[in-house]
Formats: structure tokens, C-alpha cells, sequence
């Protein structure tokens, strides 16, 4: 007799058993054929998830659980990476999972296992030694929406960032990963990481020397004292600025050590310029990587990682870093130690720029730019070319951070006192500076030196919607962040090619009735701040005078809402498989629109489909357009530089229900300004429209 | 090896004999004109001078050129604090004779700059050139790596014109005495050794600097 299903389904409690898997595949491809008819009725776009229609592994659903509610529409964020302490939550849209309408179901929080881990292991065990169960309704996002952790996860996990865990929803009850269940994080990435507070010092005691292997060899070494008993440790070097010393930056050496990594701050020959500032960034890595088994009685041999080594250069030396990376990428300098291709991470603390753009070019290196808005030495003041630190995020190509800080002096980023070289109001000092630097190194050599996953949101996500814990709350800040552009995101308009307002340089149709729009260079070099009607880019600091990064400005007011769309040709028009809309915004600083509304500025998001469906979100979900700095002088008024901003949107928010939109088919990107929108009335330059790619670690 | 160009204002069978021993130095531009001479801000006065001499030779990267070094005079300047004030963006270049000087200390606490100014070797490998009407002053904003022997040249037009008067046999002489004897030396890293001794000797509000020079060596 022919056995019927539930007897094979019976027969083995393997996973592994054929019989099982003939069963489990035959009511799978019934109930996904189900599944598969009411979801492309529900949702012509398809589902954003890896689900696969045809495929046996659809009998697990890879999905987004973690994250945060939202007051306002999409109602909830999916995320993830939380604070340690700080609740976690869950939720699912059931419009989109209508089989789990009705359902009390367990939820698991595991450690994170890989998908050949899950396979091998399936049994579910909740790290919280707690049982949960969610009852799903028909309900609204919110009633689906369900405390998993309210702060007492982990995020300790020896050196990294945080500590990953899986989140799973046991549909058939039986307490092992199987036929019908949910899951956030079955793949290579976990499903949510808790962070520990990377401001704070690590686990490892810290021993320093000093010492100096002759002419600009002066070293201050910092490495975890327990360094015999660890694995390979990212090397970190720090190339101090003009004027600077290299005993300045104990509170990067400490902190970095502390976590794990060994830490190399040199003696920089900066005086003569940046130049000799990148000589001495080379010979003092290959002085170290050379001196291995004598430097601190060769306590660092057999620990250092040479094929992640990051730079971390302030001033002079923030432009040396860059100018020594791209000697060694062009061979312009072969060094026997190390390559191009062994720097994972490029840290400029307010660089110059006073060599010719070519010289220092980050290229495709992962670059981080920190930069405070009160500097009075490398200041950004338009009429200075070579006091252009942003120039150096609008050249990188690879993945570009950067943070710009309210209140915040030139020598504030280092640790030997002394004068500020700041001018403004709210000036934070420097502690909160370090605070702020230290919680956000700590995160980027976690994310580009020791490939900890965890780390990734905090570049990733605006500094207003993620930050390290320890920074204060009176500090604020305009974060941006761009993915690399091998990643291939698909760029509708970075404004550099199709001068033309009503084309994109993608090649699509915009169309605008923004009040007196200007696509141009983002530059100014008026020698005042102060805005008037011919110095449209007033602001506009993102380049030396010879190079010309390009941008569209424009403005409202309070009159009648204003718009400006993006026509998304075919070809870039499926974005089910990436994983935001970003775009880059600033402030038009002293200008009458901006003085008028005195706050930061929001707007309105619209992607439009093929069909006509439309769905909205408002930026200040997101981030925050900032405010511009209001410091004084260069002219009447205040205002300091136009200060981007990176909104990111996950393309997730835009098809929450009742969104109708087909991520499959999108047509078009509409921002809306005005009262009903946002910001009643505004000055805003605008760049790098993109769609965004998924990141894997 | 391209030699430093003399740094006085030698005369003419000097520089004739200069021209014989191959100065090698080039530019690329075209002399500028000279430049503002109100920018020309002169040393304040010469404390301490000290011939060296060194066995190995190193580049010189405060001249576009990057000259060898193989020897030069070690010298002790009073300074205008404010004009030496370390910053970032463009700062003061400091020039002695016809040559750039490297400034050793930042010397806006001490008032004070230790500086190594690069000479072309006599027969016996010491510098050829005295320090006698010698001029020292701070010229334009730049970057020192950038500055090439005709921005030199256009600077010290702006220093003649600007009246700046240079060092007295006199004052010479003291700063000899304090100087003490030559150096004769291995390389770089023993002429900055001794370099951070002056600092501590002769601008001591700038030990601290001075300190990060001495660490001990690795080996």
C-alpha cells in the first residue's frame, strides 16, 4: 500500500530522511502554490524576502524579524543591530504571511548558526532560557509587533563588536528549525546583533612603549597585554597632523587596544607638507612590520595581521594617509613589507587637502572622514583650496563614512591640549569629541579590519537613528555614508554627467517645480558664506578649486508644495533584491529659506511603480537633515558649511502594507516639500540619488 | 648625488667655483616674481651655531628637490612666537641664505626654533659656506616640499627688499662659542638626537617636544 503523507511524514524525525523530504516536498509545493497565488495577488512586487516559489527550502522562511516600532507609516523598522540594553523587538507583516493568521507561535532567540550549522543542528534552544509565544492576527502592524528582548541580551562575544543571535518562529511547534517555521538569520549573517557600547574600554588590560628606530621613527605602540595568548590582531596606525605630537592619541591607542587590535602611533614629518607626511606613515608600518621580533621584546611577532592594517591620519597627517595609499596603489612606491591591497581602512581626522586631487585619491579603500564644524585651522572656509576635508568623501570610491560634528575644534581629535583651534557656539571640547571617536573607530576597525558584521549599521544607518551609547545627547552631528560603488548600486542621479536639469544621469526624465533650481558644481569660492541669488552652491565645500563635484540645489516656501522626480528607467527598475533608497541632503547654510526655518529639515519620500501605486515615507523617520552649524563669520550672518546628510531608506518601508507597490517595477522617485509634507519651507542641496545595495559581511 | 646650492650670497669666484662642482639644482617653472616684500618677517636673532657633517647621507624633504644631505649648520633662532605657531593649512616658510630651514621644534612656546639648514661640503665634507652676512627670515605661506630654488630665489628678492639685514660677525661669533664644537655624525637619526638636546638646552619651554625625539631605540 502506497504510504499516504502524514505516514512519511511520520517515518523518520530526521531531516535528513528521503521518504520525509518526498512528503515535506510534495504539501510544501501544494501550500507555497497557495501562498504563492494570494501573495501575488496581495502583492504583485513579490515578497522582499529570499523566499523562492519552486524551491524545497522554501519549507523554512527567511525573513526580517528584529527590530523597532515607528510611531509613523512603515510602523515598524526592520533592523539589525541593537544596544545592549535597550528592548528588541519583533514583527511580521501577516498580509504578507497570511498562514500564520491565527497562530500562537514560540519564538526562539539562538545563537547564531550559519545555514550548514542549522542544517546539521537544528534543534532550537532560546539563549534567553525563557518561552515566548505571539499570537498573530489580521491586525495591524503594531498588534503583530511583540517584545522579544526588553535589554538583557548579551552583546559581549569576546573581541567583536557584539554577540550575533538567530531569531526563529516555531510554527509546527516541535522545537527544531523545519517545514513552515520563520527565521531572521538562517544564512552567513546573524539575524540581529546586540552591541556592547564600543565607546568603552575592552576587555584587555593595555601595555605602551614607546621607542624610536631613528630619524621620524618615534613610536608610541599600544597592544592588549594578554597579546601571547591571542590570535592575529589588526594593526592600526596613527599619523599625527601639523604641529602635533605623536603621544597625542593614547586615547585611540588605549581604546583600540583595549579591544583588541595593536596600535602604532609615529612621529610624522608633517612641516614640509603631506607629502613627507605619507614617506613617514609608509616607513614607520614597515619600520614595525620589519622590527617584529625586537620592538616591546618582540611581543607582537607571530600577532600582527598585515593584511588588515588600518590608517588613521589627522590633519596633514589625515591627507598623508590618503596621498600613502594611493602611492602604493599606483606603485609609485613598492614597499617590501606590505601592499595597497593590505590597508583595510582609511581614517582622516580633518585632512588637508593641499596636494592636487589626483595625489590624494582614496580610490576604492574603505575611507572614514571625521570633521567638526568649529575648526579654525583646516576650517573649509570657501576661499581656501586646500582646506577642503570633504573633498576627500566626494573622491573615495569604495565605502565612504563620514561624520561631521557640531562644536568641534581642529585639535580637539587628539589628547595633548593646548589650544582648541575652534571658534562657534556649543563647543563640546575635547572629551565628547573622543567620546564620539572612540565608540565609532572601535566600530570601524570591527567592520573593515576584523569583518564583524555587527558593526556594519553604524555607517550604515544615520547618526540620529543609530550611534554609539556614550555619546552625548547635546552632540550633533550629519552623518553620510555611501556604499561602495563596486557594489553596484543602481545610481539614478549623482548629478555628474547630463548638465541638463530635466535629465538625470541615468538618463531618465526629472521634473521639478522646485523654486529656482541650479545643477553645478558643490563648490564655492566667493569668499563669503553669506548667500545671495548669484551664489547659488553658497556653502558648497565639497571640492578644491580644481575639481567639481556636481549637485542640484533649490528651494521652497510656504506658498504651495513643491516637488522634484526622478524617472526610474526599466532597466534599474527591479529593486527587490537591494536594500534601500539613499540620497544625500544639505541645508543651504545663511540662506533666507534656511535662517526662516531654524531646525532641521524633512520631506517627503514617494517610490511610484509601473502600475501607478505609490507609497510614502517621511525622511525624518530616517535622519535628520541638520541644521547647518551656526557659527559667525566669512561674511554677515550665521551659518558655517552646507552639512550632507545621508537619508537612507529601506525599500522594506515601502512596501508595508497597505502599500500596493512592485519593488519589481519601480518607475519612479518623488520627493515632496511643504507644509504637508515636512518642512514648510526650505533651501536644500541634493546628491547621489541611489538605490543601495544588500551588504554581506 | 645632487648637492644642496650654497646658501650665501657667495662672490663671484666662489660662485663660479660653485658652478664648476656641479650644483645640480633645477626648476621646472619659470621664476616668479618676487614676492610681496611685507611678507618677508625676519629671524629675530641667531643664539647658537654648530657645523655637522654625516657619514650617510638622507633627502631633504623641506626643498621640492629633495637635495642629500651631507652636512650643513645646526642653528638656534629667536623667533616671532606668533609667526611660528604650528597649524595645518599653509604656514610661514623659514629660509636662511638661499635655502629652505628645517625647523626642528614647533617654537611658538619658546620663542625659540632648532633648525638644520642643508650646505654644499668644502674638501673635507664640512659645510663650505660661513655663516656671515647671512640672512634669516620667514617668507610666503606654503609647503616647504613645494618650494623649488626659483621660489627660493623670488623669496630672497622679497627679504633684500624688505631690508632684512643679516647676521653680524659679531653675533656670529657668540652664537659659535655657544654652538661648540662639529658634529661629525653617523646620519639623521643621530643629527636629531642632537637636535632635541638643543631643544631641551635652548628652548627647554619645549622639553616635552623634545622628549618624543629622545625615546629609546629599539635595538
Amino acid at each position: 500500500m502506497r504510504p499516504t503523507i502524514a505516514a512519511m511524514l511520520r517515518s523518520s524525525s530526521s531531516l535528513d530522511s528521503p521518504a520525509r523530504w518526498t512528503a515535506i516536498g510534495a504539501v510544501a509545493l501544494a501550500l507555497v502554490s497557495m501562498a504563492a497565488a494570494q501573495t501575488a495577488t496581495l502583492f504583485p512586487g513579490g515578497l522582499v524576502t529570499s523566499q523562492r516559489t519552486t524551491d524545497i527550502a522554501l519549507s523554512i522562511t527567511d525573513v526580517e524579524l528584529a527590530g523597532n516600532p515607528n510611531a509613523a507609516f512603515p510602523f515598524f523598522d526592520h533592523v539589525q543591530t541593537f544596544h545592549e540594553g535597550e528592548p528588541i523587538y519583533i514583527s511580521i507583516d501577516t498580509k504578507r504571511y497570511p498562514l500564520l493568521v491565527g497562530k500562537s507561535t514560540r519564538v526562539f532567540v539562538t545563537a547564531d548558526r550559519d545555514s550548514t550549522e542549522w542544517h546539521d543542528d537544528p534543534a532550537l534552544v532560546d539563549v534567553r532560557g525563557a518561552v515566548q509565544f505571539a499570537s498573530w492576527t489580521s491586525g495591524s502592524v503594531a498588534a503583530n509587533t511583540f517584545v522579544l528582548d526588553s535589554g538583557a541580551l548579551s552583546g559581549i562575544s569576546g573581541d567583536h563588536v557584539g554577540r550575533g543571535y538567530d531569531v526563529v518562529l516555531d510554527v509546527d511547534g516541535d522545537q527544531e528549525l523545519g517545514f513552515g517555521d520563520f527565521i531572521d538569520g538562517r544564512e552567513d549573517t546573524a539575524g540581529m546583533w546586540v552591541v556592547h557600547d564600543t565607546g568603552a574600554l575592552g576587555p584587555h588590560a593595555v601595555t605602551e612603549v614607546q621607542y624610536s628606530g631613528g630619524a621620524f621613527l618615534g613610536q608610541d605602540l599600544f597592544y592588549p597585554s594578554d597579546i601571547a595568548s591571542l590570535r592575529t590582531l589588526p594593526l592600526v596606525v596613527v599619523s599625527h597632523g601639523n604641529g602635533h605630537d605623536y603621544r597625542w592619541y593614547d586615547h585611540i591607542g588605549r581604546h583600540l587596544a583595549s579591544n583588541g587590535a595593536i596600535v602604532m602611533s609615529h612621529q610624522n614629518d608633517t612641516v614640509p607638507g603631506p607629502e613627507s607626511a605619507s614617506v613617514t606613515t609608509i616607513a614607520n608600518t614597515e619600520y614595525l612590520l620589519a622590527n617584529l621580533s625586537t620592538i616591546a621584546s618582540g611581543a607582537l611577532r607571530t600577532h600582527v595581521d598585515q593584511h588588515h592594517i588600518v590608517w588613521i591620519g589627522h590633519s596633514r597627517g589625515g591627507e598623508g594617509v590618503v596621498r600613502a595609499y594611493r602611492k602604493l596603489k599606483d606603485g609609485t612606491y613598492v614597499s617590501p613589507e606590505f601592499t595597497a591591497h593590505d590597508i583595510a581602512l582609511i581614517v582622516c581626522m580633518a585632512p588637508t587637502t593641499q596636494l592636487a586631487p589626483a595625489l590624494s585619491d582614496p580610490g576604492s579603500v574603505p575611507i572614514a572622514i571625521f570633521y567638526g564644524g568649529a575648526d579654525t585651522d583646516v576650517s573649509s572656509a570657501p576661499f581656501m583650496s586646500t582646506s577642503k576635508p570633504l573633498a576627500m568623501f566626494e573622491r573615495a570610491q569604495g565605502d565612504k563614512f563620514a561624520l561631521y560634528l557640531h562644536g568641534v575644534g581642529h585639535a580637539d581629535w587628539h589628547n595633548g591640549g593646548g589650544p582648541c583651534w575652534c571658534a562657534g557656539p556649543s563647543l563640546i571640547g575635547a572629551s565628547a569629541t573622543h567620546d564620539v571617536l572612540r565608540g565609532y573607530l572601535r566600530a570601524l576597525v570591527g567592520l573593515y579590519a576584523q569583518q564583524d558584521a555587527g558593526a556594519r549599521e553604524f555607517t550604515s544607518r544615520s547618526y540620529q537613528d543609530f550611534h554609539p551609547p556614550s555619546i552625548a545627547a547635546n552632540v550633533v552631528v550629519a552623518s553620510e555614508f555611501l556604499d561602495a560603488r563596486a557594489t553596484s548600486p543602481h545610481v539614478i542621479d549623482d548629478f555628474e554627467s547630463q548638465a541638463a536639469l530635466q535629465t538625470s544621469s541615468s538618463g531618465g526624465a526629472v521634473a521639478m517645480d522646485v523654486l529656482v533650481p541650479v545643477e553645478g558644481d558643490l563648490t564655492d569660492f566667493d569668499n563669503s558664506l553669506v548667500y545671495s541669488p548669484g551664489t547659488p552652491m553658497n556653502g558648497m565645500v565639497l571640492g578644491r578649486r580644481d575639481e567639481s563635484p556636481h549637485g542640484l540645489v533649490f528651494e521652497w516656501d510656504p506658498a504651495q508644495p513643491r516637488f522634484v522626480e526622478f524617472q526610474v528607467l526599466p532597466n534599474q527598475g527591479n529593486v527587490r533584491d537591494l536594500d534601500s533608497l539613499s540620497l544625500r541632503a544639505a541645508q543651504g547654510t545663511r540662506h533666507p529659506q534656511t535662517d526662516l526655518l531654524d531646525a532641521d529639515l524633512n520631506f517627503s519620500v514617494t517610490l511610484r511603480d509601473q502600475a501607478g501605486h505609490t507609497a510614502t515615507v517621511q525622511s525624518a523617520e530616517y535622519a535628520s537633515i541638520v541644521r547647518t552649524y551656526g557659527r559667525m563669520g566669512v561674511g554677515a550672518g550665521a551659518g558655517w558649511i552646507n552639512e550632507f546628510c545621508t537619508l537612507r531608506i529601506p525599500l522594506e518601508a515601502f512596501v508595508a502594507p497597505p502599500s500596493r507597490v512592485n519593488l519589481g517595477k519601480v518607475r519612479a522617485i518623488r520627493l515632496d516639500f511643504g507644509a504637508s509634507y515636512g518642512a514648510a519651507r526650505g533651501r536644500l542641496g541634493i546628491d547621489d540619488i541611489e538605490f543601495a545595495p544588500r551588504r554581506t559581511p | 648625488m645632487i648637492r644642496c646650492a650654497p646658501f650665501a650670497r657667495i662672490a663671484a669666484p666662489l660662485a663660479a667655483l660653485a658652478v664648476l662642482t656641479g650644483v645640480a639644482l633645477h626648476s621646472s617653472r619659470p621664476a616668479p616674481a618676487a614676492a610681496n616684500p611685507s611678507t618677508a618677517i625676519p629671524a629675530r636673532g641667531l643664539v647658537a651655531a654648530r657645523k655637522f657633517k654625516l657619514e650617510q647621507s638622507y633627502a631633504f624633504a623641506w626643498r621640492a628637490e629633495q637635495p642629500r644631505v651631507t652636512c650643513g649648520w645646526m642653528l638656534v633662532l629667536d623667533v616671532d612666537p606668533a609667526v611660528v605657531a604650528p597649524r595645518d593649512e599653509l604656514e610661514h616658510v623659514l629660509y636662511v641664505g638661499e635655502q629652505t630651514a628645517e625647523r626642528i621644534n614647533p617654537g611658538h612656546l619658546a620663542a625659540r626654533c632648532i633648525v638644520i639648514v642643508p650646505d654644499s661640503p668644502d674638501g673635507r665634507g664640512w659645510p663650505a659656506t660661513d655663516l656671515d652676512q647671512q640672512v634669516a627670515w620667514f617668507g610666503d605661506r606654503a609647503l616647504p616640499e613645494q618650494v623649488d630654488e626659483s621660489a627660493v630665489r623670488a623669496e630672497r628678492d622679497s627679504a633684500d627688499a624688505a631690508g632684512i639685514l643679516p647676521f653680524s660677525k659679531a653675533e656670529v661669533a657668540a652664537a659659535l662659542a655657544r654652538g661648540g664644537q662639529s658634529l661629525a655624525l653617523h646620519d639623521r637619526s643621530e643629527l636629531q638626537v642632537e637636535a632635541a638636546h638643543w631643544v631641551l638646552q635652548f628652548a627647554p619651554a619645549e622639553s616635552e617636544f623634545a622628549r618624543g625625539l629622545l625615546a629609546p631605540p629599539v635595538h
